[in-house]
């Protein structure tokens, strides 16, 4: 678990695409691709970084994930279906009509991450991090969030509806059209002072 | 290399093991408990625990030094010389040294306290109470809140945006999200801090 093999073109130091040498540009034009089909094809995926990554429409269902890296990529219509996730990262991705419903995310960072009709249903999203994401008609609904932070982000047409926020520090910069219906909304952390133990 | 992460409810706190696969070496960030799910990660990878680093001194982050300690021969590595007794190698801002087989780098942070260190090794950043996901460490007063940005500005925020943010509180986050969304970083935040405690009572 964290390699993290740096692009071997000179002057580069981007992280290294799919378990290769070079980053996703200095790759060979089929390394997208190349990596899509490795995806869908394991079942247990370790220390891989996709930073940067275009996939769209794959069927990554019940799959594992350790230390990967989806940091900058841009998924679309893809399904995290029933899938874990350890120390998994998809800072400033772009999700778009994705889903992870059914998933057991734990200590997993979504921080400046852009998400649109993305579904987290029934899900454990324990120690997760939504820092300074956009999530939009998106939905939580029935998931246990716990120690999982919302700091400044923006919340659109999204909702939480029974969910567990025990220790849901849930402090954003927008939130329009929410919905916490039979959500332990008591139990969240609504202001920074409270944060704190 | 392996990364491990525990969290104890004891103080709601990170701890974090590092295993070297080559040298078999192994070391534990902030060991607020020691307990059998890490011993036996660390006896299933045929690890021995060579260090410890502290971020600070701060009891539900070294509460299980003692229980690690009867096991392993491990060197603590803090800021302070002693903690409950037992001898520190003293580390100092800017020091780079070599343990359990990785590079370190140490950087003096105070504000949330006196001794806190936040430690890198290759992409990982153990940084303690100093940062968390979203916010700074909690401070006792505006003026350790400025020193705390001020430090954790000049010192850390230089860095590469893909650094993995490791905080001992709450989910782990990268170094450029933080950069950017860190409520601490905003205009005025300093001002907001409240002293918990009302000495003058």
């Amino acid at each position: 678990m964290y390699t993290f093999v740096r692009c071997r073109e000179p002057g580069c130091g981007k992280p290294a695409f799919a378990g290769g040498t070079a980053c996703l540009a200095h790759s060979g034009p089929d390394a997208e691709a190349e990596a899509a089909r490795r995806l869908e094809s394991g079942t247990e995926h370790r220390d891989l970084g996709f930073t940067g990554a275009r996939f769209e429409g794959l069927n990554l269902r019940g799959m594992r994930f350790y230390g990967c890296s989806f940091m900058g990529a841009t998924l679309r219509n893809v399904l995290f279906t029933n899938a874990v996730f350890r120390l998994c990262f998809f800072d400033n991705a772009i999700l778009d009509s994705c889903d992870f419903s059914h998933v057991d995310a734990q200590f997993c960072s979504f921080g400046g991450a852009t998400m649109t009709n993305v579904s987290f249903e029934n899900s454990e999203l324990l120690h997760d991090s939504f820092v300074g994401a956009s999530i939009t008609d998106s939905t939580f609904n029935n998931s246990n969030l716990y120690d999982s932070r919302f700091i400044r982000c923006t919340l659109v047409k999204s909702d939480f509806i029974d969910c567990n926020l025990k220790r849901v520090c849930m402090i954003p910069d927008r939130e329009e059209g929410v919905s916490f219906k039979y959500s332990n909304t008591l139990e969240a952390i609504r202001d920074v002072e409270h944060l704190y133990i | 290399m392996k990364l491990y992460q525990y969290y104890s409810v004891y103080g709601f706190a990170n701890s974090y093991l590092l295993g070297n696969d080559e040298t078999k070496q192994a070391l534990v960030v902030d060991p607020g408990e020691f307990n059998a799910g890490m011993l036996g990660h660390i006896e299933r990878n045929g690890y021995y625990v060579r260090a410890v680093l502290l971020t600070h001194n701060h009891t539900h982050h070294t509460r299980g030094l003692k229980t690690l300690l009867k096991i392993y021969e491990a060197e603590i590595y803090a800021a302070t010389s002693k903690v409950f007794g037992i001898s520190c190698r003293v580390v100092k801002d800017g020091e780079r040294f070599a343990v359990a087989g990785f590079r370190a780098e140490a950087f003096s942070i105070p504000g949330h306290s006196p001794d806190s260190m936040v430690y890198r090794i290759d992409r990982l950043l153990f940084t303690g109470d100093a940062l968390h996901a979203g916010v700074i460490g909690k401070t006792l007063s505006p003026f350790n809140a400025d020193l705390l940005i001020e430090r954790l500005r000049t010192r850390l925020m230089g860095l590469d945006d893909d650094l993995v943010v490791l905080p001992d509180h709450g989910p782990p986050s990268s170094l450029g999200v933080e950069r950017r969304f860190n409520l601490g970083f905003e205009e005025g935040y300093s001002k907001k801090v409240t002293a918990p405690y009302d000495f003058f009572v």
